[in-house]
């Protein structure tokens, strides 16, 4: 059973590495060098100073926003909403940030997080309820709620936050007190890292040493069973949708404190997604994805740095996103709606009683 | 077959007649079974099985749970690919491991398991396995409604083809089935475990059928569990123990009830469970139910104004024809489904409102119905199944290593096989499974009992286990509340017996009981 559970944790890296190489092919057929594409990417990467800041600059939204859906997944909902509510979050921060300049930073700073998670949470909680009340999928409702996030995101650049003396070129905010940074334009910096370690011993704790990292993990795996032994199924629902909201608000906010210093309409493009797959290549583990973040948060760099260097396209580049997206999903799907499948209002009962067949898996 | 059966045994009596009205003649066929084995993983489930059934016959396929009789059923039917060896209908030899191939060749299987998705109606049903020509798939209301008029008449019920099967009693779930499988007129019919949801009448009238369609010439296989079913329907038995074949399709009045039992179980002998003892009439009451109704979500009738009570130290039976609102009535106890009205008190204490979690702080546990599903999460360690019950308040960090202990002590103490708390429930099998839940209920503040066939599908050893664990409990001064199909078993450990019967209690049998008028209750009186 055991070398069976590794196999599927291998998965995923193995779906990475066959994008990669399918990429690095089309690539090569088309005529680019698929060895400067490879020194490139490295290069942009981990190549130097700069490239690691870039990469980490990247995987911090990352891993703040996968450790949250990864909740989800593991209690068996599919939120992936996390760009909407990492939108709301960044705004819900900025405005802290922006109406209270003049404060203290060491209020102002955590008043402006806890507003950017709060809110994040709010946009999280409106599938999650949506789902554990009335059955909605949330697959529809969360997505769905991305959109009118992007939309509040470019009204309130445009309208009630609109930086008056810029250029009118790029619909943006004004700038932050520049006491109130959590990071430079590089956005990394020691306090941003600390916070992403705290926040990985933190999910560590949640996943080994807390009762409701027990319940998230039951009810994913059998809804119906939890509600037997007298636990809320819904109530567990409720609070990781709450608790991945928060990740991404909080990532929303971090973007804003950290790197931008402003907002711009539709900043961060595909990060809440590109987390979704770090989650899921990580298998939900901390750990592993810190791991997938950086990653990720590599070829993110690598993907900023390859147009400048070889002249490739960014559409290669968002193809290459593209195709791991698809493969990873592909092949976390079947887990994924079987347990979906399994749940609604009230939970469905599928008729299983142990054949022969499935009894005696066992000794194998 | 000696006449002397006939006389002790009643499906006998009203045998081999053709099923239906318009007696047709069915073209049966030998099927035939060459050194067949069968793997999961590193567990050979068929070891070089070998059997030859003529047609014409009824033949038992008997043996203990695990021993291979289902494995070998869908390797006859196509659903399992043997790992070596082939299967002979008449002439044809078949590939193998294709359903479609066995089904050309006049090879069904009715499952244990009903097949039929709930949602539908009969005659949908029908449609689903209609392997004719269609234009697209296309199909008229009114073409497929006459379609399975026929084919039901052919079979010797009278389904209304409109009926959704869900809202169905399972007996005629099983008549629709079986319908479904002659539709396509096989000449090999199988069944796998029929009589396992059946009460005694509705199995009088399967038998009958079965007997007569052998005589009409089809070949019938049916996987059988009990001794007294093997002699009352069967031409010749065949039987199985750990994969390997023990006894050769054998003319049943070449054998006896207890050496056949003695084949299958290997010699080891089960010591019945000492019974419980007579609770002292001044008890005090555990479990009361009084008007209560419910509905469950599941496929079930509702619970009409059940009205119970069960004494410190009393076994109570709940018998009845499967989906006569007996999980209706347990979900409300436990409180997985409101109640509509009624209300339920553990002791002292009104519980109608609790939620499961109270209600299980109150000392209720629960064996539910489907141990793989409402029992374990089978992708789960050992350890979390054992530590996932919710009872009143607990703190919110844990100890992993306390708990994994915990699981330990208790795993050993109910004496289940395992190799480590971390490994999956799901890796277990069916009887340690049900030990593992025997041991995360059966605590020391346990009061209520609830048992949902605590012994289905489980070995003969593995099943005593349980129901010592039943009597112990009611030894230990709980009231246990018994649902079970198994009228046996249930006459062995129960104090009294109550009967539900479309939602509603209608009959309560004490010791001595008597199982002809059981039975005659469960159906509604009107036999026995």
């Amino acid at each position: 059973m055991k070398h069976l559970s590794r196999l599927e944790a291998a998965r995923p890296v193995a779906v990475v590495a066959v994008s990669l190489l399918l990429a690095l092919g089309i690539f090569g057929l088309s005529g680019y060098s698929v060895g400067e594409i490879l020194n490139g990417a490295i290069e942009g990467s981990v190549g130097s100073a700069a490239a690691w800041t870039q990469t980490l600059r990247w995987a911090i939204p990352l891993l703040i926003i996968a450790l949250g859906v990864g909740l989800t997944f593991q209690a068996g909902y599919f939120n992936v909403g996390a760009q909407g509510q990492m939108y709301v979050g960044a705004i819900g921060s900025l405005a802290v940030g922006l109406e209270w300049h003049d404060g203290p930073a060491l209020v102002v700073v955590p008043s402006a997080l806890a507003a950017g998670i709060a809110l994040g949470m709010l946009w999280s909680l409106i599938p999650g309820i949506l789902r554990t009340r009335l059955g909605a999928d949330e697959v529809v409702t969360s997505l769905m709620m991305n959109f009118i996030a992007v939309l509040l995101l470019e009204w309130i650049c445009t309208g009630p936050l609109k930086n008056r003396d810029g250029s009118g070129q790029a619909a943006t905010t004004d700038m932050l007190s520049p006491t109130f940074r959590l990071s430079g334009g590089s956005g990394v910096s020691l306090t941003l890292l600390v916070i992403c370690a705290l926040l990985v011993v933190a999910a560590i704790m949640l996943h080994s040493r807390t009762r409701l990292g027990l319940e998230i993990r039951l009810v994913g795996r059998n809804p119906v069973m939890a509600q037997w032994m007298g636990i809320r199924a819904s109530r567990v629902g409720l609070v990781v949708f709450g608790l991945s909201g928060a990740a991404a608000g909080l990532a929303g906010a971090v973007e804003v404190f950290g790197p931008a210093g402003s907002l711009r309409a539709g900043f961060s493009p595909q990060v809440g997604f590109m987390a979704v797959i770090v989650a899921l290549v990580g298998a939900f583990g901390p750990v592993r994805m810190l791991l997938a973040a950086l990653f990720f948060g590599g070829l993110r760099a690598a993907t900023l740095y390859l147009p400048i260097v070889n002249d490739l396209p960014q559409a290669g580049l968002d193809m290459l996103n593209g195709m791991v997206a698809v493969w990873i999903t592909v092949s976390a799907l079947p887990a994924i709606l079987a347990r979906r499948s399994s749940r609604g209002p009230t939970p469905a009962r599928t008729d299983k009683t142990p054949s022969e067949s499935e009894t005696v898996s066992a000794h194998g | 077959m000696s006449s002397a059966q006939s006389e002790t045994h009643p499906y006998r009596s009203a045998a081999a007649q053709p099923v239906s009205g318009q007696p047709r003649s069915r073209e049966g066929a030998v099927l035939t079974c060459a050194d067949v084995s069968v793997e999961f993983g590193d567990f050979r489930a068929l070891d070089g099985v070998t059997a030859t059934f003529p047609p014409g016959r009824v033949h038992a396929l008997v043996g203990q749970n695990g021993a291979g009789k289902t494995t070998l059923a869908r390797v006859l039917a196509g659903l399992v690919e043997p790992l070596s060896g082939t299967v002979q209908v008449g002439e044809d030899l078949l590939s193998g491991g294709s359903v479609g191939e066995a089904r050309r060749h006049g090879v069904e299987l009715v499952h244990q398991h009903f097949a039929l998705p709930a949602d539908f109606t009969v005659a949908q049903c029908f449609e689903l396995f209609n392997d004719g020509p269609q234009l697209l798939g296309a199909f008229s209301r009114t073409r497929l409604r006459r379609r399975a008029e026929t084919l039901l008449a052919g079979a010797g019920t009278d389904v209304d083809p409109d009926a959704v099967i869900g809202r169905l009693p399972i007996e005629t779930v099983q008549a629709v089935e079986i319908a479904r499988a002659l539709a396509s007129n096989p000449r090999v019919l199988i069944l796998d475990e029929p009589t396992a949801v059946l009460p005694p009448p509705a199995m009088h009238r399967l038998f009958e059928r079965l007997r007569g369609l052998a005589a009409e010439g089809m070949c019938v296989i049916v996987v059988l569990h009990k001794m007294q079913e093997v002699f009352g329907v069967a031409d010749t038995a065949t039987a199985l123990r750990a994969g390997r074949l023990i006894i050769e399709p054998t003319p049943i009045g070449d054998l006896d009830p207890a050496s056949l039992s003695r084949a299958i179980i290997g010699g080891a002998s089960i010591e019945a469970v000492p019974s419980a003892h007579e609770p002292a009439s001044s008890a005090p009451v555990e479990l009361r139910a009084a008007g209560l109704s419910a509905r469950s979500s599941a496929h079930d009738a509702s619970a009409v104004d059940v009205s119970l009570e069960i004494r410190q130290g009393e076994i109570v039976g709940i018998a009845g024809v499967e989906g006569n609102g007996q999980r209706s009535l347990v979900e409300a106890i436990v409180g997985v489904t409101a109640a509509r009205s009624g209300s339920i008190w553990l002791g002292e204490a009104d519980v109608s409102e609790a939620s499961v979690r109270e209600r299980r702080g109150r000392g209720l546990r629960v064996i539910p119905f489907e141990r793989n599903v409402e029992g374990v999460s089978l992708s789960s360690s050992l350890w979390e199944n054992h530590v996932a019950m919710r009872r009143g308040r607990g703190g919110w960090i844990i100890w992993p290593k306390t708990l994994r202990r915990q699981c330990k002590e208790a795993l050993d103490r109910w004496k289940v096989s395992y190799r480590s708390e971390e490994q999956q429930a799901g890796s277990l099998s069916g009887g340690n499974v049900q030990k593992t839940i025997l041991a995360r209920e059966v605590t020391d503040d346990l009061r209520v009992l609830i048992a949902a066939h605590p012994t289905r599908g489980l070995d003969i050893a593995a099943a005593r286990d349980v129901r010592a664990a039943l009597v112990g409990a009611a030894a230990a001064d709980a009231a246990v509340l018994v649902v079970s199909a198994d009228l046996e078993e249930m006459f062995e450990v129960c104090h009294r017996v109550l009967v539900m019967l479309a939602g509603r209690v209608v009959a309560a049998f004490e010791r001595p009981f008597d199982v002809e008028r059981v039975g005659a209750a469960m159906v509604g009186g009107d036999e026995g």
